[in-house]
């Protein structure tokens, strides 16, 4: 029996509340992070990612107690990122519960971070998020909460940070984010065929079919997914029943 | 009562928690003095083979636990702390704790599979593993590693495959045991197996 595939809810968090936009813009306020995190373990999520959205933005620290709060409800594993700029901010979320780190803007201004970051907990304990945009026929990467263009393009740079030591990949497109469109397959099947580690498709979730098209047309190991989650338009089990139905492996 | 050694590497919160829900005492603890009042330990973590064992030194803890190992203490290894109780591992050039006296490599897995190894998979030939009591073969656990035991020298205590390649997720030697998945995150049935070594 091979490794399952994941599906993964992700918490954007902005002043302690769950938030989500469209294509990283417009927020509302999706409810309180730790009810939710409690009823997705309930639905079967495979893992949660908690991104603190405004961390970067406004220089501010990942809420560490946020982060405890979340972790003492949940005994499934747990991702951080935001504002993640240092070894002690690693340090500061281990200990308060994650179980692995996202980087994405402290990745762009100081890669060997990442090398550092695994050099000390390993691999597996750090995922670099990419956020791309389809601009000009190139997938670019873009920083700084979608704000800020780096000129890097996304295959890349994804090569870039696996070499430096990321386990695993979190690719958002920016062009589906909140869209409902579905995932971007092309850029999620270049870049899971391109590298040996594990990459999360993300961005543009809005049913349970395009679960199973990134899945049968791509490489990914895993799908997240806020929006459709957190309003309840559909569950992580119903994903999971219907990508079985479709003969894909789901815990 | 369970000592939860605290050495800088783990994820000790999630295991505290893990406890708490399993209604099984326990301390968490970096110094021998304290840790040395339990009558088990377990030893979690996540992080680089070579970090861990330096810390181990660090701390006085290298020592302090194949003493209490020697004495008939339980000793349960988790992810890197299974690594860690094994004799050595490619991910670095010092020795291990050396309880169980098989090596950790790396997974050399072909491509689809990726490394590191990473979600939910099942564990095999755990039935004489009384970690494993009252767990059915179709659980999952969860899985967060690049690097495992290949070869047990009859040590083994549960496999696990993964692409091309099978390894042992748990293994086992007297009083010393070890699971590579993590049993703090992977839902009911990872409590079970918490429960079932609090219970030795």
């Amino acid at each position: 029996m091979a490794i399952k595939k994941r599906i993964i809810p992700c918490l954007d968090i902005k002043d302690g509340r769950t938030v989500k936009g469209v294509n990283f813009c417009d927020l509302r306020d999706a409810g309180d992070p730790v009810e939710l995190a409690k009823k997705y373990i309930e639905e079967g999520a495979d893992e949660l990612v908690f991104l603190d959205i405004a961390a970067t933005e406004e220089k501010r620290k990942t809420r560490a107690s946020l982060v405890r709060k979340i972790a003492a409800e949940i005994n499934i594993p747990f991702t951080v990122g935001g504002g993640i700029n240092s070894l002690a901010d690693v340090s500061a979320v281990i200990q308060s519960g994650a179980d692995k780190v996202s980087l994405n803007s402290s990745a762009v201004r100081n890669p060997y971070l990442i090398s550092e970051i695994a050099g000390q907990y390993g691999n597996q304990c750090v995922v670099v998020a990419i956020d791309t945009k389809y601009v000009n026929n190139e997938w670019c990467v873009f920083v700084g909460g979608g704000k800020i263009p780096t000129g890097l393009m996304a295959l890349d740079w994804a090569k870039k940070v696996v070499e430096l030591g990321a386990g695993e990949i979190l690719l958002t497109s920016m062009n589906n984010d909140g869209t409902r469109s579905g995932f971007a397959l092309d850029i999620t099947r270049q870049i899971s065929e391109a590298v040996g580690v594990p990459v999360i498709a993300s961005g543009g979730a809005g049913s349970k079919e395009h679960f199973r098209d990134v899945f049968q047309q791509t490489k990914a190991s895993g799908g997240l997914a806020a929006g459709i989650f957190h309003y309840g338009e559909i569950s992580i089990q119903d994903v999971k029943n219907y990508l079985k139905t479709q003969n894909i492996l789901v815990r | 009562m369970t000592g939860i050694i605290d050495y800088g590497l783990g994820n000790l919160f999630s295991l505290e928690k893990a406890l708490k829900r399993n209604h099984s005492p326990y301390l968490i603890s970096s110094l021998p003095a304290e840790l040395q009042t339990c009558d088990r330990f377990i030893l979690a973590g996540v992080g680089h083979f070579e970090f861990g064992v330096q810390q181990l030194h660090e701390k006085n803890l290298f020592a302090f636990i194949q003493q209490q190992v020697n004495d008939g203490k339980f000793l349960l290894g988790i992810c890197l702390g299974m690594q860690l109780v094994c004799s050595a591992s490619e991910e670095g050039h010092v020795a291990g704790l050396n309880l169980v006296p098989v090596n950790v490599e790396r997974l050399k897995v072909q491509p689809p599979a990726k490394i590191p190894h990473i979600g939910w998979n099942s564990v095999y030939d755990s039935a004489s593993n009384p970690l494993f009591n009252g767990i059915g073969e179709t659980e999952k656990f969860y899985f967060t590693h690049s690097y495992g035991v290949l070869n047990a020298s009859g040590y083994g205590a549960g496999t696990t495959d993964y692409g091309n390649v099978a390894f042992y997720s748990a293994i086992r030697k007297e009083n010393v045991f070890g699971v590579q998945f993590h049993p703090e995150k992977s839902f009911d049935q990872g409590l079970t197996v918490l429960k079932n070594f609090c219970g030795l």
